[in-house]
Formats: structure tokens, C-alpha cells, sequence
């Protein structure tokens, strides 16, 4: 493994975060490993580490966070948050990074299908005849799909 | 109640004094003036101080004879050796700081540079000055052990840089402590502002240097990885050892227990007090290194010197029977507080001693009692009072420590049985092999040795004293054919009289199983 020269990497990152909605506190981590330790996710998935997305931030390793596949990982759970001895909100913290990821360009492909569908269908799943069929017999009304609130809302969501 | 408390209460006289401060930077000169500003005469040695007190401040102290009230020194000064009096002497001397530039293999330069020194300096050099972004790297007890003094001094440092935001800091700790005020919150400041912390255990950093350009290299343990840096700056962190005290620790016998410094680490000892009564130790003397805790002990200073006085009325002293005395000295080298000194006989002074009563034991001649007529620390009179109020046939005598098996036997009177006939002794360390075999002639079955634990005695070694002689006694039942598990040592603290009752509870069972089997 070739080390990680720390002479190149960029100091400003960490502030980045921290500026971000969701981001402060971050710094204030001591690697503790806590959060780690209570994560679902880092449970079953060796590659999603809480404490390793805070250290490569605080080391300013920018490429190397927000190109992670895996800072797409948290389920939102809040089980770091609650745990953390040094106050970091790492479920808000990783909001952060993901939002940094996105206006970095580095949206994960799932997430633009998903946006799409929203787009088109106003909901997450599409709604075909298949379904309305079933529910005419059940008595119930129709669904129809109205994308339209989608249209204006999402725009100012950014790529 | 200890001696100084009540010597306050008392509300003492208190006789004049001429304390010698040794000093030799600003803490000696802070504690000179506060103990000038409470109304004792000083003398500073080894500083300056802007009050108009004497000081000798190019002097040394190379020797010092005598006691509390009494003590002769001798002064090095430039213009030649000095002899003066004083009353006391506190030892109040900078410690010594040494940078760990050997111990990680280091070179000094215009890079690597020491805490101290990286401390004195205003600003940075003219190269960092030009610079929009550069590296520093501290390193905290990679190598020895780290106090919260050092972290005190790299906090400062990253506070200091952290006024502008183009260094990026770096701290290396093998050994961190933030036991001191305020170094937690102020530990997560420094990381707060971006300064970031590796920590290592045995896979530590190594420093590459070429061309004169240091790089360190690692393993961050977090991240599992490799990593580099070329520091702009890289401050090494400093040992902290305590200044020479040995002109001082020649007075206490016992002080060589406890080197480097001159105050037991032991409970027994509070504050500044020593073994020596009229000695006492701040700071790094005692081993406080840390600014928080070197003010309060300049601050409590006043106190303590003015303590301890001799109580009229208190048993002992220790006196010496010149008719007895071979004037062997065995006495002026155990007694732990340094309060014999030489002569023939040795003469015992009274406001130095203890009153532990090691010396009684330790003299071939028996030639050493306390002056109390009569003595309430009588051993033989209270072994023979003691058997004839116990009216069982399992007799048990048990030798209490004043400072601490006597207290924790009254908080567990009901829990003993009435075989046990207690023996105030004022430290165990005053029981000898004579005292114990007395108890056997007097008719008991048992014999108990209740004392400190080691390292709480106040005697410094009195209660392993004890322990020596209740092993030398069981070695003598068993030569002599007598069953030597009729001796025992126990050690336990004031608070806890648990093994009292234990070691009361095995050997009543012991002697009444061997009664059976001798049947």
C-alpha cells in the first residue's frame, strides 16, 4: 500500500463539512470508535467504518470521501448520534458529506434512477394498471400519478 | 488527630524562624515572598525576587547538618563558601526538562526544535512566516512517559499557532495525560480548531532524515494505513526529572526509598511534609510539575512551616541510656525521620522524632525508650496487664499500630472475641522478636502483628520492619520446636478492620486444633 502523504493532502476539507448544514462538531471527534461499534451497517459490511469517513475528513483526504461508494451506505439510524461521547452528529455529518458529494459531481447512479422516477411518476414506484385493477375490485379509488409538485421541487435539488 | 493539627489548635507560640528557600526560578521566588508576605523570615537561594528580602541568588547549596529549628548549611557563592542557620528548608527548585532529541533519534535544527525552546520563540521563522500553509508536528511521550505539564506546554503551542489558520498541526502521542485543569476541554478545542491526533502503542512513528530535512513515517492505526509527513516544524516534547536534592535527601535515611525526589509517595504525607520534620519539598521536589499544582502548594506553604512545633506533653521522645549505648549507630541510620544524630551517645532530638519507636527495636543494647513516665507505650507493662484481663484459656495477644490497626480494633470490638488482648504500639515497626517471645512467656497462645500496609506507613519502612521481625520470630518458635503458625502479621488500613477479624477468626481455630492434636 503506498502511504498516504500527508504534505498533499488538503486541510481545508474539514471546514468544508463542518460548513455544510448538518456537518459542525465533526471536529471535535477522538476517534473513539463508538459509533463504529453500535453502526447495523458497519456490522455486516467490513467497508463502511463511521470513524474511518470522519478521520479521512479531518485528514482532508477529499477525493478519497467523496468518491467513497460506501458514505452511501448509512441507513440513518441514529444509533451513532446517540452514542457518540463527544457530541458528533455523524447521521447529520454524513448528510453533509453526501450533499458535498452530489455538487462534486460523485451521485451515486441508484440515486439519479431513483430522482428520475420521481420525476416522472411524482412517487417511488410506478403505479400501472396492474394495481388499479386490483384496487377497482377492492372498492377503492384510483390512483393517478401527479409528478407535477416533483417538477418544481426538484430542481432546486442539485446533480 | 495528627501533631500539626492539634499543634494549631493548641494555638502554639511560634518561635522565631529563618526558613532557606531553595529556589533558582520564579516558582522559589513566589513561594519566598508569599511565606515573607505571611510574616517569616526568608532567605532565597539561587534567585532573584523584587521584594527586599535576602536572597543569595548565585548561591548552592552543597551541605546541611542539623535539625528542625537548628539546621547549619553550607552555601557555594561565587566569592566562596558561606556557612548560615536556619529554622527550615524548603526545597522549591525548578525541574530538570531535558528534550527527548537521543531517545527518538533526533538531531536538533532550524526544523526539529524542542517544546521549550518552541515555546520561548515569539514567532516563527522568516521561512514559515512567507508561507501560506505549513506543517507542524508536535510529539507527546512517544518514547518515556509524558505529564500533564508537557501536554499543558503543546496545548499552548497549538493555541498559539492555531491564531492563524495556515499551519496544519499534527500531534504524535504515545503517552498523553490530561489530568490537570482545564487540559480536557482545551484538548477538545485544539481538535475543534483542526489540530488532529495520532495516537500509537507499540507501533510507533520512525524520523528518516536526509539532506537535513526530517520525515516521519507511521502507521495510523485508524485508518490502517501508511502515512508520511515532511513537518515544516517538528516540536519535540521533554522529560521532566526532579532537581538535585541530594545536599537535602543525605539528612532523611529513609528519603533513599523514595528517590528522586524527597517525599514518600505515601498517603502519611501531605502537602510538602517529609520524613524530617523542619524539610519540606514543593513542586518538582515532590513531584508536581504542573503550574495549578505548584500555586497551591506555594499557596499552603505558610501553613505547613508554621505546623509543625514540639507538643509538650506528647510522649517520647526517644531517649538514649548512655550507660547502655555502645554508640553503634544503628539508631541514627534506621530511624526513618532523620532525628538522631551523631554523638555518644547518639542523641535523639526532640522535635524531629516520630515517636514510631523503630529505634527501641532495633538496638543491640536496649539501651532506647520513650521519656514518658509512665509510659503509655509500655509493651512489656501492657502485655502483662493485657493477659490478666483476658480471662479465656486461648489467650491472643494482638500488637495494634497506633496510626492504624488500633483505631480499625475499636471499630470491630464487637465482632472479636474476648481472648484478644490488644497492645498499643505506636507503629508496628516498634515490635520486636523480644517483645513477641515476652507475650508467649506471659501466657498467650497466639501472637498477632497488626500494621500498615506497605508504602502507607508513616515510618516509611517500620511496617516492613514488622513484617522482618514477625518472620524472624516464627523462624525462632520453630527453632526451638514450637509450632511458628502461632505468629502472624497482618496488615490492614485504619477504615477496614476485616483482616483483624480474620486473621483473629484462623489463628483462634489454629490454636484449637493444635490443642486437640497435642491432647
Amino acid at each position: 500500500m503506498d502511504p498516504i502523504n500527508l504534505n498533499e493532502l488538503d486541510p481545508s476539507f474539514k471546514t468544508e463539512v463542518s460548513q455544510e448544514m448538518g456537518g459542525a462538531g465533526i471536529q471535535a471527534c477522538y476517534t473513539c470508535r463508538s459509533c463504529t461499534a453500535v453502526c447495523p451497517v458497519a456490522g455486516v459490511n467490513e467497508h463502511y467504518d463511521p470513524r474511518k469517513i470522519i478521520r479521512k475528513t479531518l485528514l482532508g483526504m477529499k477525493d478519497d470521501v467523496l468518491k467513497d461508494e460506501y458514505i452511501w451506505f448509512c441507513s440513518s439510524c441514529y444509533a451513532c448520534h446517540e452514542v457518540c461521547p463527544q457530541e458528533v452528529k455523524f447521521t447529520d455529518v454524513i448528510i453533509a458529506i453526501k450533499n458535498l458529494a452530489c455538487r462534486a459531481g460523485h451521485t451515486p447512479q441508484g440515486l439519479s434512477i431513483t430522482k428520475a422516477i420521481l420525476k416522472n411518476h411524482g412517487r417511488l414506484y410506478e403505479v400501472t394498471d396492474f394495481e388499479n385493477e386490483k384496487r377497482e375490485k377492492l372498492g377503492l379509488p384510483r390512483i393517478i400519478e401527479q409528478p407535477d409538485d416533483f417538477d418544481k421541487l426538484l430542481p432546486t435539488t442539485e446533480e | 488527630m495528627t501533631r500539626e493539627t492539634e499543634a494549631v489548635i493548641t494555638g502554639l507560640q511560634e518561635p522565631p524562624s529563618r526558613i532557606l528557600v531553595l529556589g533558582g526560578d520564579a516558582t522559589g521566588a513566589r513561594l519566598a515572598e508569599k511565606l515573607a508576605d505571611s510574616g517569616l523570615s526568608v532567605v532565597l537561594l539561587g534567585s532573584n525576587s523584587n521584594s527586599s528580602m535576602e536572597t543569595i541568588p548565585d548561591g548552592l547549596l552543597t551541605d546541611v547538618t542539623g535539625f528542625v529549628h537548628d539546621y547549619t548549611a553550607e552555601i557555594a557563592t561565587a566569592n566562596g563558601l558561606v556557612t548560615e542557620h536556619f529554622t527550615h528548608i524548603v526545597c522549591a527548585q525548578p525541574a530538570r526538562v531535558e528534550a527527548r532529541f537521543k531517545a527518538y533519534g533526533l538531531e536538533p535544527s532550524s526544523q526539529v526544535v524542542s517544546l521549550s525552546e518552541f515555546l520561548k520563540r515569539d514567532g516563527l521563522n522568516d521561512a514559515l512566516q512567507s508561507k501560506d500553509r505549513f506543517h507542524v508536528a508536535f510529539l507527546c511521550g512517544l518514547r518515556g512517559s509524558s505529564r500533564p505539564a508537557a501536554f499543558d506546554g503543546i496545548l499552548r503551542g497549538i493555541e498559539r499557532l492555531q491564531q492563524s489558520d495556515r499551519p496544519v498541526i499534527f500531534v504524535f502521542s504515545r503517552d498523553l495525560h490530561v489530568a490537570g485543569a482545564n487540559l480536557e476541554s482545551r484538548y477538545r478545542g485544539a481538535r475543534e480548531r483542526g489540530a488532529v491526533f495520532f495516537k500509537f502503542s507499540d507501533d510507533l512513528p520512525t524520523f528518516e532524515s536526509s539532506a537535513g530535512v526530517v520525515k516521519i513515517h507511521f502507521n495510523d492505526a485508524v485508518l490502517g494505513s501508511p502515512m508520511e509527513l515532511t513537518p515544516d516544524l517538528l516540536v519535540v516534547d521533554e522529560e521532566y526529572s526532579p532537581p538535585d536534592l541530594a545536599a537535602v535527601a543525605r539528612l532523611i535515611p529513609s528519603s533513599h526509598r523514595f528517590q528522586p525526589f524527597i517525599q514518600p509517595y505515601s498517603p502519611r504525607f501531605a502537602g510538602m511534609l517529609t520524613p524530617k520534620a523542619g524539610i519540606y519539598a514543593i513542586g518538582p521536589a515532590r513531584g508536581v510539575y504542573e503550574n495549578d499544582l505548584i500555586a497551591s502548594d506555594i499557596e499552603a506553604a505558610p501553613t505547613f512551616l508554621r505546623s509543625r512545633v514540639d507538643i509538650p506533653g506528647y510522649p517520647g521522645p526517644a531517649v538514649i541510656d548512655p550507660v547502655k549505648c555502645a554508640a553503634c549507630l544503628t539508631c541514627m541510620r534506621t530511624c526513618p525521620h532523620g532525628a538522631i544524630g551523631l554523638g555518644s551517645p547518639p542523641e535523639v532530638h526532640a522535635g524531629s522524632c516520630f515517636r514510631c519507636g523503630v529505634c527501641l527495636t532495633v538496638c543491640p543494647q536496649n539501651a532506647i525508650s520513650f521519656r514518658q513516665i509512665p509510659d503509655e507505650y509500655d509493651i512489656g507493662e501492657q502485655i502483662r496487664s493485657t493477659l490478666t484481663r483476658t480471662e479465656s484459656a486461648s489467650k491472643i495477644v494482638v500488637f495494634l499500630c497506633s496510626r492504624s490497626a488500633a483505631q480499625a480494633y475499636v471499630s470491630a470490638l464487637s465482632q472479636l472475641p474476648e481472648t484478644v488482648g490488644p497492645v498499643v504500639v505506636p507503629c508496628a515497626g516498634a515490635v520486636d522478636e523480644r517483645h513477641i517471645l515476652d507475650a508467649f512467656m506471659a501466657g498467650a497462645l497466639g501472637v498477632l502483628v497488626a500494621g500498615c500496609f506497605d508504602g502507607n506507613c508513616a515510618s516509611i519502612y517500620g511496617t516492613t520492619f514488622a513484617g522482618n521481625k514477625a518472620a524472624a520470630t516464627m523462624e525462632s518458635l520453630k527453632d526451638i520446636g514450637m509450632d511458628a503458625r502461632l505468629v502472624r502479621m497482618v496488615r490492614l488500613s485504619s477504615n477496614n478492620a476485616e483482616p483483624l477479624i480474620e486473621a483473629v477468626q484462623e489463628l483462634t481455630r489454629h490454636i484449637g486444633e493444635n490443642a486437640h492434636g497435642s491432647d
